[in-house]
């Protein structure tokens, strides 16, 4: 015999509204010796019993919500009609009850399909399709922004790994919703058909939709591993405050649930303090971020004041130093790799080179962003969305000049070339067309056709 | 094509309509229409429950006494009207069936 306290959990398999096959199960569980005694959103939990045959039913009770503090007179009433028949009631989550009996041929709790399925549907629509609807609509926000900020920033949309694993994952869960409400519109007009002739259609648990979905969360997970150190730690607070917010809201809806509260109150609270936490932990990361920034995992070498402010000095690897290009004698300077992401459509590095203190006169900073576009597809969509970032101004009639102009590629050894206009200027910031690689830099002098051809060299190859 | 609700009734509604002609109890209905078909037909005590919420929405019948969990319940003349309908229909059929088999019924 097992021990009294020993219980037994398993991960919740079955769609809500699947009681046929959460029937059988239960009923089979009970054949092992185990009884359902609590269903939850994640898992179901079994007593132990000795192994018997039981008859289990399943129904709903459309107007339960889980923020009921107990159940109300009409679903006791529900309760007490069951009994009547020898249905004991094991366990009730939100609008779902469990009842057994242990008589051989019990009347069943269910006996006509036409009420049947219009129960199922009345459950569905209070509870299952107004979820359903607004994840539909937090994914259709989702993929709209996404799309607008890789319409604008198609760079760093597609070389930013967690930016780009969270296209597909909200179109996924997109096509999930659009899935299950439609399953859901298709089973209620096969069912009630089915139902004028006798027979009950059940709903049916779709396994694939859930696998999909959780792989997709394993592989967002994942991902999130493959960040830089800063990033990474980001989104593991990002995670862990996601998941302490949900547990919070749970325990506060249980506290109400015990002490009494009524089902509005509950859920007006409920609500209220996932929204106050949210926007407290939002509001402490930020502050954070802003106080302390986040930690890129690299490493300063020094510091420097300068009109208050204090610099950090870095001294990393770089393709092209200022040093390639002419004489910086014993001048002290900060060499930056800023950024650096990467996915298998893109890969982008930004550096910086500044000059802190000593030297020659005439020491000048430069900085370059190197492109990599490893799908050849995406190429000219890549070289169009730099080019786009300059556009000309239009205003009162007056046209504020921003944009970029072809210029000889041969003295850059390039596929193309091209150099900023800038109001009534021509600056030194060119945008370079490589076969694979596009360079955008910008020198803080006007650099020599041997300095071009220098740099052209570094940059092709390095 | 499913039919539109309640314009037809299976015959567990029509039963748990019938009882209803006289006040009753909603627990008490479980075993009057045993009792009425001679056992012929049963009504599950969720079935019971859902039907007479559905009802009640549908203005078919009332809720003429309430005592915590105890309700009873009474037709209205929407109610009786709807089961009406259903006779009139049950006994075409029947009238038709008579018409293709003459005395055979």
């Amino acid at each position: 015999m097992k021990e009294r306290n020993d219980r037994k959990r398993q991960i919740t398999r079955f769609s809500f509204y699947d009681q046929t096959a959460m029937q059988r199960h239960f009923e089979k569980m009970a054949t092992e010796g185990w009884l359902i005694e609590k269903i939850s959103t994640y898992f179901y939990q079994y007593r132990p019993i000795e192994p018997q045959k039981l008859h289990i039913t399943v129904t709903y009770f459309p107007d339960a919500s889980e923020f009921d503090p107990r159940p109300s007179d009409r679903q006791q009433m529900m309760e007490d009609f069951a009994a009547r028949d020898g249905w004991k009631l094991l366990t009730s989550f939100g609008q779902m009850q469990v009842f057994c009996s242990d008589a051989e041929d019990p009347r069943p709790i269910e006996t006509d399909s036409v009420t049947q399925v219009e129960t199922i549907w009345r459950a569905l629509k209070k509870n299952l399709f107004p979820a359903h609807l607004m994840l539909l609509a937090l994914s259709l926000y989702q993929l709209i922004f996404n799309g607008y900020r890789a319409y604008q920033d198609t760079v760093d949309f597609l070389s930013a790994p967690y930016l780009l694993a969270a296209f597909p994952v909200w179109l996924l869960i997109l096509f999930a919703e659009i899935h299950e409400l439609i399953a859901c519109l298709r089973w209620h007009r096969k069912a009630k058909t089915a139902a004028e002739n006798g027979v009950f259609l059940p709903v049916k648990t779709n396994r694939t939709i859930s696998f999909a979905l959780i792989l997709t969360c394993v592989f967002v997970w994942l991902s999130t591993i493959l960040l830089p150190a800063g990033t990474r730690t980001f989104a593991l607070v990002w995670m862990i405050v996601v998941i302490g917010v949900i547990l919070i809201g749970r325990i506060v809806k249980q506290a109400l649930k015990k002490v009494g509260a009524s089902r509005g109150m509950n859920y007006a609270a409920t609500v209220a303090v996932t929204v106050l936490l949210t926007f407290a932990f939002l509001g402490g990361m930020t502050f954070y971020i802003v106080r302390f920034g986040i930690s890129d995992g690299r490493t300063p070498v020094g510091s420097y004041e300068l009109n208050g402010w204090t610099f950090e000095i870095y001294d990393e690897q770089m393709p092209l130093y200022v040093e390639d290009l002419m004489d910086i004698g014993d001048s002290k300077w900060s060499r930056e790799h800023n950024v650096s992401q990467e996915t298998f459509l893109l890969s982008k590095s930004e550096y910086r080179q500044n000059h802190v203190q000593g030297g020659p006169e005439g020491l000048e900073d430069l900085e370059y962003t190197i492109i990599d576009v490893k799908c050849p597809a995406l190429y000219e969509v890549v070289k169009q969305s730099l080019l786009n970032e300059r556009q000309d101004e239009v205003s009162d009639g007056y046209t504020f000049i921003n944009h970029y102009k072809p210029i000889d590629a041969a003295a850059w050894d390039a596929t193309g070339a091209y150099q900023l206009h800038w109001s009534d200027s021509i600056l030194n910031t060119y945008l370079i067309c490589w076969e694979n690689r596009i360079v955008e830099i910008k020198f803080y002098w006007e650099p020599t056709p041997e300095q071009i051809s220098i740099a052209a060299t570094k940059l092709k190859t390095e | 094509m499913p039919r539109e609700k309640f314009r037809t009734l299976t015959e567990q509604m029509f039963y748990v309509l019938l009882c209803l002609k006289t006040e009753c109890y909603g627990l008490d209905i479980l075993d009057r229409i045993p009792a009425m078909t001679g056992g012929r037909v049963t009504v599950g005590s969720g079935t019971l429950y859902n039907l007479l919420e559905q009802f009640l929405d549908a203005g078919m019948i009332v809720e003429t006494k309430v005592e915590g969990r105890k309700r009873t319940y009474l037709l209205t003349v929407r109610g009786r009207q709807m089961l009406d309908a259903e006779y009139a229909r049950i006994v075409a059929q029947a009238q038709d069936y008579r018409t293709v088999f003459g005395e055979e019924a």
